[in-house]
């Protein structure tokens, strides 16, 4: 019997499941310490964040403390593993797209002035974080981490909980899901949405993970109006706006979260190219395109593709 | 005349019947060598089926964790690799297939969805 908690925080729903009841309400607190760490850290939002304070430094050189490092250093690889499909040097681009508070406050804004700015697309090839944690951005950059720091909060969240609180466990962080230790019969039953906040029992298929992540990207949350037309989260670096995609979500199964979360948002922004990316990497996946064709790749359940 | 011809049968006969002995005497010793054979094949299997049910206890013994040491868990059973992946060569160890998900057989506890 598998025990559940959920509470809001970083802006999303986070959800921690664990196969033993009695070890819920320390595996619960562990997240909700793990994930205040990573806001101070790691968030754009809020001004007295470290990254607020390293993107304000315009290309001079500051500390960092371990935690913002670790995630750029996982942003900076997920940048490696897609050529750059998913970099972390857009938080201008965000910016200047409305992006630049929570997504709550931002839809409710209205609307937005969109004034797009061409990207830099190798830009993340010139963060400069050396051992001791200086980091050097270069020139007018600004870091944006939310697509790989949630992926890996959720990695090492369950980690640490499984760890430490001898228990097999689900971490889901919006729709960035992570688990560790060992799993309960049959895996984790997990179903795949549009939303993150879907219903268990809503559409959408259900598969099981025993091990690593899964991650799903989708374009049909998180869209607001502007004057350039209505944007979603995930950006194109070739562009600097919103990627024009023939997927509604990509699903993929990864060994760990962060993997499956820089694959998923590669996906999107690859378009049609994205399965054989996916093939070439090994990668279990599901493509939903706009008119709800699917897409199984390497081994994601046929019958389940719906 | 006719003991001479009885005599000619009578030899034809004896060496008839010597042939047929030594014939019986090698399909008797074909047999008794076809049959130590066997046995000796069937012990030998017997003893390298042992050798290898002994060995993975064995090997397992010395691949266990020492203590305090953290090992990664076996892969998991229900991974598998897609059709054509099968059908290549083995990946490198960097592009090892990621576990697949597997058909659900009970009601899901989580939601992956856009965030």
């Amino acid at each position: 019997v598998n025990a559940t908690e959920s509470f809001e925080a970083i802006g999303t729903t986070a959800v921690v499941v664990v196969a033993r009841p009695a070890a819920l309400r320390p595996a619960a607190e562990t997240l909700r310490v793990e994930l205040d760490r990573l806001d101070r850290a790691c968030s754009r939002f809020r001004v007295d964040s470290e990254l607020s304070r390293a993107n304000a430094r315009n290309g001079r050189a500051g500390a960092v403390g371990t935690l913002l490092a670790t995630a750029i250093r996982a942003a900076v690889s997920a940048a490696e593993s897609t050529d750059g499909l998913v970099t972390p040097t857009l938080g201008r681009h965000l910016r200047a797209a409305g992006y630049d508070r929570t997504y709550r406050a931002v839809r409710d804004r209205g609307g937005w002035t969109f004034v797009p700015e061409a990207p830099h697309v190798d830009a993340w090839r010139e963060i400069r974080l050396d051992e001791s944690g200086l980091l050097t951005l270069p020139a007018a950059v600004e870091l944006d981490l939310g697509a790989t720091a949630k992926a890996l909060a959720a990695d090492r969240a369950a980690r640490r909980i499984a760890s430490e609180h001898d228990t097999g466990v689900l971490i889901a962080l919006g729709g960035d899901v992570a688990v560790a230790g060992d799993p309960p019969p049959g895996g984790w039953a997990v179903r795949v949405a549009d939303d993150h906040r879907g219903q268990l029992d809503g559409p959408g298929p259900v598969v099981a993970i025993s091990s690593g992540g899964l991650a799903t990207s989708s374009v049909a949350a998180r869209r607001w109006p502007t004057s350039e037309g209505e944007q979603h989260h995930v950006f194109d670096p070739r562009t600097g706006r919103s990627a024009e995609t023939c997927w509604r979500r990509v699903s993929v199964a990864a060994r760990t979260c962060l993997r499956a979360n820089a694959a998923s948002t590669a996906a999107i922004v690859l378009g049609r190219k994205a399965p054989a990316w996916l093939e070439e990497r090994g990668l279990p996946a599901l493509l939903v395109g706009a008119d709800d064709t699917c897409v199984h790749v390497c081994g994601w359940p046929a019958a389940e593709a719906r | 005349m006719d003991h001479e011809v009885s005599s000619a049968i009578e030899r034809r006969r004896s060496g008839l019947a010597r042939v047929r002995a030594v014939t019986s005497l090698t399909l008797a010793a074909g047999l008794v060598l076809t049959g130590a054979f066997a046995a000796l094949a069937a012990r030998s299997t017997h003893v390298v089926r042992h050798v290898v049910q002994r060995a993975a206890p064995t090997h397992r013994a010395h691949a266990s964790p020492s203590a305090g040491a953290v090992v990664a868990p076996p892969p998991p059973l229900v991974s598998i690799a897609s059709p054509s992946a099968q059908a290549s060569p083995p990946p490198a160890p960097t592009q090892a297939p990621a576990p697949a998900p597997s058909a659900a057989t009970t009601p899901p506890v989580a939601v992956s969805g856009g965030s």
